[in-house]
């Protein structure tokens, strides 16, 4: 498994929420923000929609509305950017029920094969591809919870915010996908 | 869900190629100023509200921060119809929701890079038949032409886009959008929306014919494809027929002769023959079979003859009365084996080549023929589901009574209009300004619409002094204010002939309205 490549300081939350407080005075001061996390955005929203224009209007949209709400935006001891995968998350499943589409996760291979490596440490020979049929056999809400917390590396307290729910019932909700990916994958191998 | 894992990375440099914080900034802008709508629905559709911002920003994508225009404000405060997806084959003829046809041939799609795309393509396809339609669409309706601005009245307009970008018309295989127009009438033209220019390009006159109903229409294409059909079957038959004659004429292996074994030199029939025909000093060495008799070989026949019998060479030896028949294999002596050797190999060679290019030929002609049957077998089922819109007489009943099908030759995505461009009505001029019951209110255009006319005009804030319109029709006024409160005015009957100034008492609408078809209700379209 990768390191955690997105541990955010507790000072730079609070910098951050003083940015907004600031743009909520002058919208101009939330460029900031956007640049920060611009990128991430975009990546999480392209890996689902595939369509780098799709992606750069939803991304777009996603800062917008950001910005527009910006003053229901809650200081919670979390990183802004969860409160923007949440937003995303929304323009997202709004996106795929207008184009009737089906929801798609795309995982990048070498990211997949590392979980895939972690989860079944002592088994070397789980295969690459029988994680991803295990994969697909999660509900949407437990895929989600996966790419949050395994792609995305985001804290228990991070989904917990984007989730509306608790730290604890985040924590457990995650080790309960994990159990389950595990128990797929070992009957598929006749465990 | 389905897991997609063999993808390719997005590099960051390509991310940040679409970052645009005005962009952001803009649509923020445009969503407060949606928000203050009256319009309780508004909320509830914060989806369609998305996609209506985004058609804004698509068609005027302005780089500063900047008000939102009229247009733009009654975009949002109405709902804009979500576009029909469309997953469309090559060679196909496709029925939107609306009835327009889509016709599209094998090679119509292409990638950027000019090659053709073989598989299914999405498309959005967006139609507007009504003045409201096309407000709500916040495309510009005007067109300008050698400095004088005209007023289009509409037969229909249609939006045609790839859902993946990279997907473009291929120029050299057009697509054909048969627009399922609601008026008839031969006087319109034919135009492209230019999103450079922000004008109209004119394509052509349409020469639709005025009695081109919809039954005619589909007779008329369906007419086209069976003759395309009945030709192609003609050509793959003639061609199937030749490759069967050019199949006899195959070289067969030349085989050295055993001195063991009987053999006879008999001279070949080329046209019976034909894969014989190019060997010299050829024998048939006599095949053993339960009717060969030696002694035969020591009579002098009076003459002999070779024929092929299903795939065997058969031997026939007559004389007098008699006739000896016995199977026999072509060879070749020792000494014309090594020239043969290099006939056959030259012939076979040359055989393969020909057979190579009729195959070919055969294949594609194959393709024109199954694409022109698909097609047919398409608008048959287009036309058996509209049988009950046709009495008995054959004449065309219900909604469908006045509807026109208009072609459209489309070789890149876009907007297309069938328009009349019409100058402002002269009938009566006033001097105008609005109200509502209590205040006055600043607008910056409105849409003046004649509903019996189907016609829509612009006027912008400069000729409010100079208010033209016509009396004797249906008229409507639509506009909406800065903060987003949609009005309108109909009570055209209130002004008189002789007012010169006149105060446009304009109604907001506030009651809630949901859906288009409720607009379009309320509104009396």
């Amino acid at each position: 498994m990768q390191e955690k490549n997105r541990q955010i300081s507790l000072r730079t939350m609070e910098e951050e929420n003083e940015l907004i407080t600031i743009a909520l005075n002058d919208p101009r001061h939330f460029e900031l923000l956007y640049s920060r996390y611009f990128l991430q955005i975009f990546k999480y929203i392209f890996n689902r929609v595939r369509q780098e224009h799709d992606a750069a209007a939803l991304t777009s949209d996603v800062f917008a509305k950001a910005l527009c709400s910006l003053h229901k935006y809650q200081f919670r001891q979390v990183p802004f950017v969860s409160w923007l995968y949440g937003i995303a998350r929304n323009e997202l499943l709004q996106h795929f029920r207008k184009n009737k589409k089906e929801v798609l996760v795309f995982l990048e291979e070498d990211q997949l094969r590392n979980f895939s490596e972690e989860l079944d440490g002592d088994n070397k020979e789980v295969l690459f591809e029988q994680m991803k049929t295990a994969l697909e056999q999660l509900s949407v809400e437990e895929i989600e919870l996966v790419e949050m917390k395994f792609f995305q590396q985001q804290s228990h307290r991070e989904i917990a915010v984007l989730l509306n729910i608790s730290e604890e019932n985040a924590r457990v909700r995650t080790f309960r996908v994990i159990k389950k990916l595990k128990e797929t994958v070992n009957k598929m191998n006749g465990q | 869900m389905k897991i997609e894992s063999k993808t390719k990375k997005i590099a960051d440099n390509e991310v940040l190629k679409y970052k645009d914080f005005d962009g952001v900034l803009q649509k923020s802008a445009l969503l407060k100023a949606a928000s203050r709508l009256r319009f309780k629905w508004i909320g509830a559709l914060s989806a369609v509200l998305f996609a209506s911002t985004a058609a804004i920003l698509y068609f005027s994508a302005p780089k500063k921060m900047e008000q939102p225009t009229t247009a733009q404000l009654l975009t949002i405060a109405m709902i804009t119809p979500a576009a029909e997806q469309l997953t469309v084959a090559n060679n196909s003829v496709i029925e939107t929701a609306n009835g327009s046809l889509l016709v599209i041939d094998e090679n119509s799609f292409v990638d950027q890079n000019g090659t053709v795309i073989k598989g299914a393509v999405d498309l959005s396809f967006k139609e507007y038949h009504n003045p409201l339609d096309q407000i709500i669409s916040g495309i510009p309706m005007t067109y300008d032409s050698a400095g004088v601005q005209y007023h289009f009245e509409s037969a229909g307009m249609f939006e045609i886009n790839a859902v993946d970008q990279n997907v473009k018309i291929n120029p050299d295989a057009p697509l054909r959008v048969i627009l399922n127009s609601q008026k008839n009438g031969t006087h319109y033209n034919l135009y492209a929306y230019n999103k450079e220019k922000k004008n109209w390009d004119f394509i052509s006159k349409d020469n639709t014919p005025a009695d081109h109903n919809r039954k005619k229409a589909l007779k008329n294409l369906h007419d086209e494809f069976a003759a395309k059909t009945t030709s192609a079957q003609t050509e793959c038959s003639a061609v199937q027929s030749f490759k069967t004659r050019i199949e006899r004429t195959k070289p067969i292996v030349p085989k050295e002769e055993d001195q063991n074994k009987f053999r006879v030199s008999i001279e070949v029939d080329a046209t019976e023959i034909p894969e014989l025909a190019s060997f010299q000093n050829l024998k048939f060495e006599v095949l053993p079979s339960t009717n060969f008799d030696a002694r035969k070989a020591n009579i002098i026949w009076d003459y002999a003859t070779v024929k092929k019998e299903k795939e065997k060479y058969i031997l026939s030896f007559f004389k007098g009365a008699t006739h000896y028949e016995v199977e026999g294999v072509p060879v070749y002596g020792e000494k014309n084996y090594s020239v043969e050797k290099r006939k056959f190999d030259f012939g076979i060679s040359a055989y393969n080549r020909r057979m190579d290019s009729i195959t070919k030929a055969l294949t594609e002609k194959t393709i024109v023929l199954e694409a022109a049957k698909k097609k047919t077998e398409e608008i048959i089922a287009i036309q058996v589901k509209e049988k009950p819109l046709y009495a008995v007489d054959e004449k065309v009943v219900g909604d469908a009574e006045h509807n026109v099908l208009r072609a459209f030759s489309v070789s890149k995505f876009g907007t297309y209009n069938c328009d009349c461009p019409q100058l402002l009505p002269t009938e009566q001029i006033v001097k105008a300004c609005f109200k509502t019951k209590q205040n006055n209110i600043t607008l910056n255009q409105v849409y003046l619409v004649e509903r019996n006319q189907k016609k829509m005009f612009t006027i912008y804030n400069s000729y409010f002094k100079t208010f033209p319109f016509n009396p004797k029709n249906s008229n409507l006024i639509i506009s909406v204010d800065s903060i987003g409160q949609v009005y309108y005015f109909d009570n055209f009957s209130d002004i008189k002939t002789a007012d010169n100034e006149y105060a446009f008492k304009m109604t907001p609408v506030n009651n809630g309205l949901r859906t288009v078809a409720e607009i379009k209700k309320y509104f009396n379209f």
